[in-house]
């Protein structure tokens, strides 16, 4: 594994003094974006000819057990990604679970330098995640239509608003429930220099078995704070304090349902790789 | 344990990359060539032309002589930086691999993330890596491993001698070790935002499970702390909200701190720091860790915040390197004196990494 981290790295750091386009015009470099804030996804896409790759992982919520959330997205010219996603969900354990999901976002052609807040929407396939539970195992799964905006604010601030339909399913061995969830999240963020102050506040589906053993799907609130620090171009360092509600309040019902997460996210210039390598997409 | 085999291979390309990590673009222009001129800058490497010969001092058209070796400053130069006479006597070809040193960085200026127990406002500088290894006379041991993010953050890992167990009523608590516990801090620095106002910083901090006397132990807290200077004395005031979990192995059964009431969890706490004399502080706080009884009868006694006294001196030894000694009254509740240990902390700051990204400011 930290061979292929290595690798990963180094691949990302020759790509690094590159412009967003392929090719080595004079037009001014144009640093990759982050596709996400720490879990709830962003309106702004990685960027032309531009991957990403997140982690972000903690051993605190359920001790012994990672939990984590990553993000691997391609850019595919100014308004659409395709990636590979952990969405966020709050599992039988009733800790935080990755769901993984396949998609693809597309953004609404609108100047960054306009006033019109950016606007995506966004559509994630899920993937079927096994949980297991007093010796039970649990399927959980959740597809996702995603409507995300972002509103730029005075002092550098950035109001982000997000409202995911999520169809979940939830299988256990006796039953399969489907249920239909307006899930809507919030996040702020302000830049200073290289570093990114972040806040997010959602509700995630939250997959339920009581006692006795019956199954539901309901929703609770997952919540984070930290800051991401752009140590390179190609490089940033990420890192949150974390919480999950499970009931109806927002705030968390105990301090031990936090967890700190540390994490960071790569770009890779895959164009210029790829112009570098077998000479395409060089113009 | 993936994230910080990331965090560990970030670091250590970034460190491999050494100084071509800032984030301007890297430079792809050639080294200037020919004979050197006064316009040339410290860090630029001056290269000669390849064709050039030595040759006889001449005079020029103004009636300047021009030196045999074109490149004698260079080796004044050498001269000046301290260089051997081996050295100095490059000339012409070896004289390309003259580079005059670049100015170095200073260290940053940098306040203590911590007094002896509480934590301060204050943050450490970017890419600034902090260590601590203490060690008291009750044969209990703590450290800490931390790194600044971007100036508004801090994480951490430690280990805390603080948090105690009392197994039995006969029994003095013991220190529950190693208990270890990772941490992340947020805030601004003094003055920052406003004339006057203080360092802030919010900080979370939650343990890992631990095994101890056959109950399962957790703990997590969120602090928020401010500090001020005040010439040469800084005061540090903040509260503490904890949360503690106890396991019985053997039944499962679970004593929660937060289910004894909001107000057993919040306490403040505070510090005092003075620098009587350059490079020496003497430092005394008081801090609320909790205490984990597994013979109680009550939830309110199993778990329980008990009041921490320390004081002590700080003396730095150098910019990076400080020491402290003091005396810790784990429960001063108990005006217990034969509790107190002596203890010893050393510190040690790095700036490498921070160099290495090239972080000046």
């Amino acid at each position: 594994m930290p061979i292929q981290l290595l690798a990963l790295l180094a691949v990302a750091w020759l790509s690094a003094p590159t412009p967003a386009l392929a090719n080595e015009d004079d037009s001014p470099t144009q640093p990759a974006t982050s596709p996400r804030l720490f879990e709830m996804p962003v309106a702004d896409v990685v960027g032309p000819y531009q991957a990403s790759l997140s982690y972000d992982g903690s051993l605190l919520e359920e001790p012994g057990i990672l939990s984590s959330a990553g993000v691997a997205a391609l850019g595919i010219g100014d308004l659409a990604q395709v990636e590979y996603r952990h969405t966020s969900a709050i599992g039988v354990r009733g800790g935080n679970v990755p769901l993984p999901a396949v998609g693809v976002q597309f953004k609404l052609p609108f100047a960054r330098e306009s006033r019109i807040p950016a606007i995506a929407l966004a559509y994630r396939l899920g993937v079927e995640h096994f949980e297991t539970l007093r010796g039970i195992e649990y399927l959980e799964k959740a597809t996702d239509v995603y409507l995300v905006s972002r509103i730029a604010l005075p002092a550098r601030f950035n109001l982000h608003l997000g409202l995911r339909m999520t169809s979940a399913i939830f299988k256990g061995p006796d039953e399969r429930i489907e249920e239909t969830l307006y899930l809507p999240a919030i996040g702020i963020t302000r830049t200073s220099g290289n570093t990114t102050a972040v806040m997010e506040l959602g509700r995630a589906p939250m997959f339920v078995v009581d006692s006795d053993e019956s199954s539901s799907i309901d929703s609770g609130f997952t919540g984070r704070l930290g800051l991401r620090w752009r140590l390179h171009p190609n490089v940033s360092l990420d890192a949150s304090a974390g919480y999950l509600a499970k009931e109806s309040g927002v705030m968390p019902s105990e301090l031990l349902q936090w967890d700190i997460r540390f994490g960071g996210e790569v770009f890779i210039s895959w164009g210029q790789l790829a112009c570098r390598s077998v000479s395409l997409f060089c113009k | 344990m993936n994230t910080y085999l990331t965090l560990a291979a970030i670091l250590s390309t970034l460190t491999i990359a050494g100084g071509n990590v800032s984030a301007q673009p890297i430079d792809l222009r050639p080294p200037i060539t020919g004979e050197p001129n006064e316009t040339t800058q410290p860090n630029e490497t001056t290269q000669p032309d390849e064709t050039a010969q030595p040759r006889e001092s001449t005079t020029q058209d103004d009636g300047e002589d021009i030196p045999a070796n074109p490149y004698a400053h260079l080796s004044q130069s050498a001269e000046e930086y301290g260089r051997n006479d081996e050295q100095q006597d490059l000339y012409p070809e070896q004289v390309s691999n003259v580079t005059k040193p670049a100015p170095a960085v200073p260290f940053p200026k940098m306040h203590a993330p911590h007094l002896l127990a509480v934590p301060t406002g204050h943050l450490l500088p970017a890419g600034v890596v902090h260590g601590t290894m203490s060690l008291d006379t009750g044969g209990s041991f703590g450290g800490s491993l931390r790194v600044g993010l971007g100036d508004v953050g801090e994480f951490g890992i430690e280990t805390s001698p603080r948090i105690r167990m009392q197994r039995t009523a006969e029994d003095s608590p013991d220190t529950v070790q190693p208990l270890v516990l990772a941490s992340f801090r947020m805030g601004v620095g003094e003055d920052r935002l406003f004339k006057n106002q203080p360092a802030l910083a919010l900080g979370f901090r939650k343990s890992f499970s631990r095994e101890e006397f056959n109950s399962d132990i957790r703990v997590a807290g969120i602090d928020l702390v401010a500090s001020k200077t005040f010439g040469k004395t800084k005061i540090h005031v903040g509260g503490v909200f904890w949360d503690a979990s106890m396991t019985d192995i053997n039944s499962e059964e679970e004593v929660l701190l937060h289910n004894t009431g909001t107000k057993r969890q919040i306490r403040p706490f505070g510090g005092i720091e003075a620098e009587p004399i350059k490079n020496a502080q003497l430092l005394v706080d008081l801090y609320w860790v909790p205490l984990f009884s597994p013979f109680a009868q009550s939830d309110e006694d199993a778990i329980k915040l008990r009041p921490t006294l320390s004081w002590g001196v700080r003396y730095h030894l150098s910019k990076k390197i400080s020491f402290e000694s003091g005396v810790r009254v784990p429960d001063i509740g108990e005006a217990n004196l034969l509790d107190a240990q002596i203890f010893g902390q050393l510190s040690i700051a790095s700036d490498k990494i921070r160099r290495a990204l090239g972080v000046t400011k």
